[in-house]
């Protein structure tokens, strides 16, 4: 294998030889940058948004968060990285050679939160264009063949779709039943969807325009998790290894009804048509099974990621590589049978991508609230991860300090436990936009 | 003669209702007991048990039995006064309610002990409810079955009083003693310990234009990182106006983004309670099964609620107004403010709850109150099912497939000496029930 170096080092001869500066190409314009090192076992690579000015020899723009001061000459490129300091925080070279540059460099290492101060990190780069978006949106008619039960960057992309394109679609339920395609069980879901422009650091839009059941059965379990009542309760409750727990559901009333037992000979509640999974790859080589939940989504089973809600997750790869299963016809708070009423649904959602800002977890917004997910494996480390994020969140966009922020939350701040049964919890702290309505 | 006519008399005179107070090992248990003289011949019920017995001169002797006619007790005793005091043996702890009396703790054979009892007669209620106007001046600051009673009512009463507010200062700026202080406490009587207290709250209003509140985030809401960063100001004011008329409070020192900030009124109370258990004593910023600060934003006017009695009378309070307060009362304090309030009482014999519950408009709702969130979901969830199973007359399978379509969860108090989480299913859910 001859080294990048040497690629470049014969490219330079070449060059030489040629004798003449040819006609440089013009690398204005916007580029996805991406630098590959031995940054962390999971991330070999990290990826930014990169904008290059070209003018004459010099060439100026940004890389992700750094300003960068280079030139030009022929179709060789220097580049130096500085921080918001005017600090040099790398230095990179290459060359360009069929629209794609790439090269070698070294870059200031990123300082663990307490950890000791590293020396710089020899790295490759290589910078694309970005994919263009057509002139207008489109909008998809995805029929699903296969469904995935593994969160994961691995996982092949099902569709490339640009900010603005509308997808209809449809979802199996948890237990993968549906009369078209072969049975896959465990939560799968339809995806990923691959979104041109998003990379990690990104904040991935989604906005369920459409989400309405397609069949007229679901089923629910009908026993106590462990995680909602107390051990004695546990001990104590005899359940009727006969119950049913299939119902009825009739969208166009809006009502689902329970399959008669002596005791609910009329137990009917309202359809709200939920998504228990949607989520985007997990960070770096990290999987979970599709039941599982984390900073990326997932399982979150909350019963207001219905029609209408939007989600906002932390982009952790390029393209992000949504998915979204597990239908609810309606789930009480906690899903504390373990199930809600587990249903399959037709689904339209759109995609944005907010660039250069990421939370740490999931975000939402319905007509009321703006929500923060806070998922972690104890119910009061989920409480304090959602209250965290949300003041964050608001302090920000609010321009807030943090006396206001707390004064605010102590007055009007909602909790909801979204999800006390899966292998991570998940509560929700939310805002209403009637009080946020009231701040400058 | 003098004696035949204080024999007649006597046997007479132990027909009707009575309360026995059962006292073994330091502690008191009660139960209602009801007896009919006829003759020599005594009949009746003590609690759960069937009485039989005999009186004669100022002498009376009483056979206890339960529903499989098992000997349950012996008694002895005499007149004394207004009262019946006497000596014996019981067994099972069934005879009363409120203590640990004959070995009632679960895997402990319940075998006959030796008991102290009297007899009291029960106290009749006025023909007509009463309207009890009640000028608190002095508040308390510990949640104690040794308190003295402020006020004696009957079921069916309605109290019209006013609370101050956390710190203790009432409507007129007048400060009495702090430390979520409460007015109180109510004596119901006929409130025996195994009885739930039902409290109808008709109104609670604030009585003033200001409140406090807090303006830090209290470290159970929150990370360690964020509250590392956290910068605050230390010239921060969380004064409020409060305006009734518009529904809204306001800051009276307003920041720059918070000029135009109001907030919804929707006044509550934060401590609302029995006297706890046995001997034990609370301040009034704790809460328990006998409530106390459960700090939940919807114990507001037209809000009914029910309270484990422990002790004769209950002992009821309330206190800690709150014009408005978010879930988990995340700054600590709310809007702290002082209340009218106008409340009637009630009494469910016989039948109580482990912890606190409550009924709105929309939801029936159980508290769960502990030293942790997860064991307070557990404790407000199993409360809740098992009182809708019994109401209801739902098997575990129905009332857990209905929780797990309906039921929704309120986290109420995150930064107090406990931990109170709310378990709820909506009243148009169980409508549909039936």
């Amino acid at each position: 294998m001859f080294s990048v170096r040497f690629y470049q080092f014969a490219f330079m001869a070449l060059l030489i030889t040629l004798g003449g500066p040819c006609s440089a190409q013009d690398l204005s314009g916007e580029w996805v940058g991406q630098l590959t090192g031995p940054f962390d076992s999971q991330y070999t690579a990290q990826y930014d948004h990169v904008s290059l000015k070209g003018n004459g020899t010099r060439l100026s723009g940004t890389w992700g968060r750094y300003v960068i001061d280079g030139n030009q000459t022929g179709a060789m490129i220097q580049m130096s990285l500085l921080d918001q300091n005017g600090k040099a925080a790398g230095s990179l070279s290459g060359n360009v050679t069929e629209g794609v540059a790439s090269g070698s460099g070294r870059v200031a290492s990123q300082r663990r939160f307490g950890g000791p101060a590293l020396p710089p990190t020899d790295i490759t780069w290589k910078l694309t264009r970005v994919v263009q978006a057509p002139a207008t949106s489109k909008t998809y008619v995805f029929e699903p063949t296969s469904f995935y039960a593994t969160y994961s960057a691995a996982e092949p992309p099902v569709l490339h779709i640009f900010p603005g394109d509308l997808v209809n679609t449809r979802t199996i339920d948890t237990a993968g039943r549906d009369a078209k395609v072969q049975r896959r069980g465990g939560d799968a879901n339809t995806g990923p969807f691959y979104v041109e422009g998003a990379l990690p650091g990104d904040t991935l839009v989604v906005k369920i325009l459409k989400l309405r059941t397609n069949k007229s059965t679901a089923r629910q379990g009908s026993r106590f998790n462990q995680h909602a009542i107390t051990t004695a309760y546990a001990v104590a409750a005899k359940y009727d290894p006969a119950f049913s727990g299939e119902w009825m559901l009739d969208p166009d009333k809006g009502i689902a009804t329970l399959n008669p037992s002596e005791g609910l000979p009329h137990l009917t509640v309202p359809i709200k048509t939920m998504l228990g999974c949607i989520s985007v790859a997990p960070p770096g080589e990290e999987q979970y099974r599709a039941t599982d939940l984390g900073a990326f989504g997932g399982n979150l089973d909350y019963n207001d990621n219905v029609q209408g809600t939007t989600l906002y997750f932390p982009v952790f790869h390029p393209g992000a590589l949504l998915g979204f299963g597990d239908v609810h016809a309606a789930m009480g708070d906690g899903e504390v049978v373990g199930t809600g009423l587990e249903t399959s649904a037709d689904v339209s959602f759109t995609v944005d991508v907010i660039k250069g800002y990421a939370t740490p977890q999931v975000r939402a917004e319905t007509k009321d609230y703006l929500i923060s997910f806070g998922v972690s494996g104890s119910v009061p480390e989920s409480i304090q991860l959602a209250t965290a994020q949300l003041a964050d969140w608001i302090k920000k966009d609010y321009k807030l300090n943090d006396s206001e922020i707390a004064l605010v939350f102590g007055d009007v701040l909602k909790y909801d436990i979204a999800e006390l049964v899966d292998p991570h919890f998940d509560v929700v702290a939310k805002i209403p936009k009637s009080a946020l309505a009231t701040l400058k | 003669m003098l004696c035949f006519v204080g024999h007649s008399c006597f046997a007479a005179d132990v027909t009707g209702n009575w309360i026995a107070e059962i006292v073994a090992s330091g502690e008191s248990q009660y139960a209602r007991v009801n007896l009919t003289a006829d003759g020599g011949k005594l009949s009746g019920k003590w609690g759960e048990n069937t009485v039989t017995g005999t009186v004669s001169q100022d002498n009376i002797e009483l056979v206890l039995t339960d529903a499989q006619g098992k000997q349950m007790g012996s008694l002895t005793g005499r007149r004394d006064g207004e009262k019946i005091v006497g000596t014996g043996t019981l067994s099972g702890g069934r005879g009363g309610r409120g203590g640990r009396i004959g070995g009632a703790a679960p895997g402990f054979a319940s075998g006959p002990v030796q008991i102290g009892w009297n007899l009291k007669r029960a106290a009749l209620s006025p023909a007509k409810p009463q309207l009890h106007q009640f000028n608190p001046t002095d508040l308390y600051g510990t949640y104690s079955g040794s308190l003295k009673p402020a006020l004696t009512i009957f079921p069916g009463d309605t109290v019209r009083t006013w609370t101050a507010d956390a710190g203790g200062v009432d409507a007129k700026g007048v400060r009495h003693r702090g430390g979520d202080s409460a007015v109180g406490p109510f004596y119901i009587e006929g409130a025996l310990p195994g009885d739930t207290l039902v409290v109808h709250f008709l109104k609670i209003k604030t009585n003033r234009s200001s409140a406090r509140q807090g303006t830090r985030v209290n470290p159970h809401a929150i990370t360690t990182a964020y509250l590392v960063a956290a910068k605050y100001d230390p010239e921060f004011s969380g004064e409020w106006n409060l305006a009734p008329e518009k529904g809204v409070a306001t800051l009276v020192h307003p920041s720059e983004h918070l000029k135009s900030y109001s907030v919804p009124l929707k006044p509550m109370l934060g401590c609302i309670s029995v006297a706890p258990p046995g001997a034990e004593q609370y301040r009034g910023g704790d809460l328990g099964p006998f409530g106390g600060n459960l700090d939940y934003n919807d114990n507001v006017e037209g809000t009914t609620i029910y309270l484990p009695v422990y002790h004769p009378g209950a002992l009821f309070g309330i206190g800690d107004g709150h014009a408005a307060m978010g879930d988990g009362e995340v700054t600590g304090s709310a809007l702290e403010t002082s209340m009218d309030v106008e409340f009637s009482v009630d009494i469910i014999k016989d039948d109580a709850s482990v912890q606190p519950r409550a009924e709105t408009k929309d939801y029936l709702i159980s508290f769960g109150v502990s030293g942790s969130v997860p064991e307070s979901i557990q404790i407000a969830t199993s409360q809740l099912a098992t009182w809708i199973k019994r109401d209801y007359k739902l098997n575990d399978s129905e009332v857990a497939i209905l929780f797990g379509a309906a039921l929704k969860y309120d986290i109420t108090e995150l930064v107090d000496a406990k931990y109170d989480v709310v378990a709820k299913i909506p009243k148009s859910i169980l409508a549909s029930m039936k």
